[in-house]
């Protein structure tokens, strides 16, 4: 096994309400990636996988810090570092892509200018060097007619030329990790294979790893090495996708392959999770599925389950937070 | 008039034959908007939504109608639904044609139609508790006495299984998957023929997703509903409908039975479309043909087939002429080179 690249053991991340309590959109983050690998971030909305991801590039909003654990990359831990050091991280090593591209872009500035300013920052670049890089990085991405493109402001362009230009911004200097957030989930699905295409080329060009931040499924399924699912604030399961897809063990993930409709096969009935997730400032005292949850017991309302490996066959690529595991099929 | 809302789900009819009448029918029906302003010299622009779509489906059935952003399936909904005239073509739904209508004869004609949009908290009133919400088409329309109004209320509550204790809850009270179960609830009060969803699903959770897509279908079948069910979402398409309608650039390519279009689509788009889905299930690998490009504007569509642009296997013909809707089987396609797929 390769050294990761990028550690993030039992992070929590908590926000300062209005009125003066605190909530914790992160308890329990606790996953790690290799050079070149890609990871997926899966969960519903609101189980604080965006914010795991902002807390690891020092994104968080004012009120938001992150409260324990740690996030440790390439030897450096990110938790620690100050607003200062954490720019300097995000200019050499940390990228990020965010869904809505179009307003994740300065309006008023032309692409071309908005790619070559991060040229200029993350390579040390010359103004005439930048202008030739981002023609470069356009035509990289993907970009039909780069030199009339890099002249354009972001309104003019499409939602998915917006997000070729926010892709090619951010691998502008070789990141070593490159966080993509719902980056796909506003476009149509063939600018979603599109975008998806060029983002696996990149990650082999570049020998970076990747986060994707997503609610889809399928597309981990069809992008990622291993899956990491949270639940409200916490990763109560990770595996490789072949493992976790075939054989889930967590009956919350376990629930939400079968609630999926697909489009390869049509399901007699969807299975369905009852209820809704716990709201944030209620958080059950056991396990945080077990209100939903079809196997749960006594213990799992009572003792909230640690991130281990499975009890039955351990595996240290594969670990679970459950008291009562689905149980597998004796092959 | 009672709901049967709570009895057993009947078992839903195989096949209907094929010579049934048409309950909803969109015949060659075009919708003009105007992007550009006139001025004393320079005439007004504009450019076809929906141009010339024909549709027709039978009481009951579900007809999905897929497509990418901006190919004009929403715009479809909403002149299926009456909410918008047509400038060309008529819709007829069930011997009431929306154009003729007088104010009053479109006010009854809101018993028949009803429309669910994505965004539930934006349709509800934010004020208004949602037992009272549920219950208003009732009053409006003057249906039966106040004591069987509030018991059919209730029925109608009890039907898309909202909790009791949410019955004089705000919408900002409510989840979005619970709100969506009011929208469905006040839409299906008067008991309606037609219902368009325009995108029910696509603003929640998976988990909640399942949810609500198990209550529309159940709900459809209690009802006999008939149904335009619009999404970009092929999976949750494959899910619920009996028909399938594959929009670009405002015309319908391709359109036949779900199973059928699925498991063979003949039209290049649909093929394209399913092929970018993302399958959950890492051991099937596929053969992946992306599509090229960015979709043409929609103010300038280009000459003969719309879709040529990005064909991979467009002939020079495709550039010029424009492909009829030709019938192969259960299954219509406008496309050149339909036979040489099928």
């Amino acid at each position: 096994m390769t050294t990761p690249l990028l550690t993030v053991e039992n992070l929590a991340v908590s926000i300062k309400t209005r009125d003066g309590g605190t909530v914790l959109p992160v308890r329990e983050a606790t996953f790690s990636i290799a050079p070149g690998e890609t990871m997926a971030l899966v969960g519903e909305s609101g189980c604080g996988k965006s914010m795991t991801c902002l807390a690891i590039s020092g994104l968080l909003p004012k009120r938001g810090r992150v409260s324990s654990g740690s996030a440790v990359l390439d030897g450096t831990d990110l938790a620690g570092l100050d607003q200062k050091a954490m720019r300097e991280m995000r200019r050499r090593k940390i990228a990020f892509v965010f869904q809505d591209a179009t307003n994740g872009l300065n309006p008023v500035k032309t692409v071309g200018w908005q790619i070559a300013e991060a040229v200029m920052l993350r390579e040390g670049a010359s103004r005439k060097a930048a202008r030739e890089r981002t023609l470069d990085l356009l035509a990289r991405v993907g970009m039909p007619d780069p030199k009339a493109r890099a002249k354009e402001f972001p309104h003019q362009l499409s939602g998915g030329m917006n997000q070729r230009a926010m892709i090619a911004l951010a691998v502008a200097g070789s990141p070593r990790l490159l966080i993509a957030d719902e980056a796909t989930t506003a476009l149509d699905v063939t600018i979603q294979a599109q975008i998806l295409a060029l983002i696996d080329d990149l990650r082999r060009e570049f020998g970076m790893a990747v986060i994707f931040v997503t609610h889809d499924l399928g597309l981990v399924a069809e992008m990622a090495d291993k899956v990491a699912v949270m639940y409200a604030g916490r990763v109560v399961e990770s595996a490789s996708v072949a493992d976790l897809f075939a054989r889930p063990d967590h009956p919350y993930t376990s629930g939400l392959l079968g609630s999926l409709p697909r489009v390869d096969e049509r399901r007699s009935a969807l299975q369905v999770i009852p209820g809704q997730v716990p709201p944030i400032n209620a958080m059950p005292a056991g396990c945080s599925f077990a209100p939903r949850c079809p196997r749960a017991s006594e213990v799992c309302r009572s003792e909230r389950p640690l991130l281990e490996p499975h009890p039955i066959e351990p595996s240290h690529a594969r670990v679970l937070a459950c008291h009562k595991p689905v149980e597998r099929a004796v092959a | 008039m009672t709901l049967s809302l709570l009895a057993q789900t009947p078992s839903r009819a195989p096949e209907p034959e094929p010579a049934h009448e048409a309950f909803l029918k969109l015949d060659k029906v075009e919708r003009a908007f105007v992007y550009r302003r006139g001025t004393l010299t320079r005439p007004a622009k504009s450019f076809n939504a929906v141009d010339g779509v024909s549709l027709s489906l039978r009481k009951g059935e579900t007809m999905a109608v897929v497509g990418e952003s901006g190919c004009g399936k929403s715009t479809l909904g909403r002149l299926a639904a009456g909410l918008m005239r047509p400038t060309g073509g008529y819709v007829d739904l069930d011997g009431i044609s929306f154009g003729e209508l007088s104010a009053d004869g479109w006010r009854d004609s809101r018993t028949q139609v009803q429309v669910i949009f994505q965004d539930a908290a934006g349709s509800l009133d934010p004020r208004l508790p949602v037992e009272t919400q549920v219950r208003e088409p009732l009053d409006l329309h003057n249906a039966g006495t106040r004591e069987e109004r509030r018991r059919r209320t209730e029925e109608m509550l009890m039907a898309v299984k909202l909790g009791r204790h949410l019955w004089k809850a705000v919408p900002g009270e409510l989840s979005g998957g619970q709100q969506q179960r009011v929208v469905i609830a006040r839409a299906l009060i008067l008991e309606p023929g037609l219902l368009i969803c325009d995108e029910p699903v696509s603003a929640l959770d998976v988990s909640i997703q399942a949810q609500i897509i198990s209550l529309l279908a159940d709900m459809r079948d209690r009802l006999d509903l008939t149904m335009i069910f619009i999404s970009h979402d092929l999976a949750v398409v494959r899910q619920i409908a009996d028909r399938v309608a594959v929009m670009y650039l405002g015309q319908i390519v391709e359109e036949g039975p779900v199973e059928r279009l699925f498991s063979a689509p003949m039209h290049p788009y649909t093929k394209a479309l399913l092929a970018a889905v993302p399958v959950p299930d890492p051991a099937v690998k596929r053969s992946k043909q992306l599509l090229m490009g960015d979709p043409p504007s929609p103010h300038a569509p280009p000459a003969g087939c719309r879709f040529h642009t990005r064909c991979p296997i467009a002939t020079e013909r495709c550039g010029t002429d424009m492909p009829e809707m030709r019938s192969f089987g259960s299954v219509h396609v406008a496309c050149h080179h339909a036979e040489e797929r099928s």
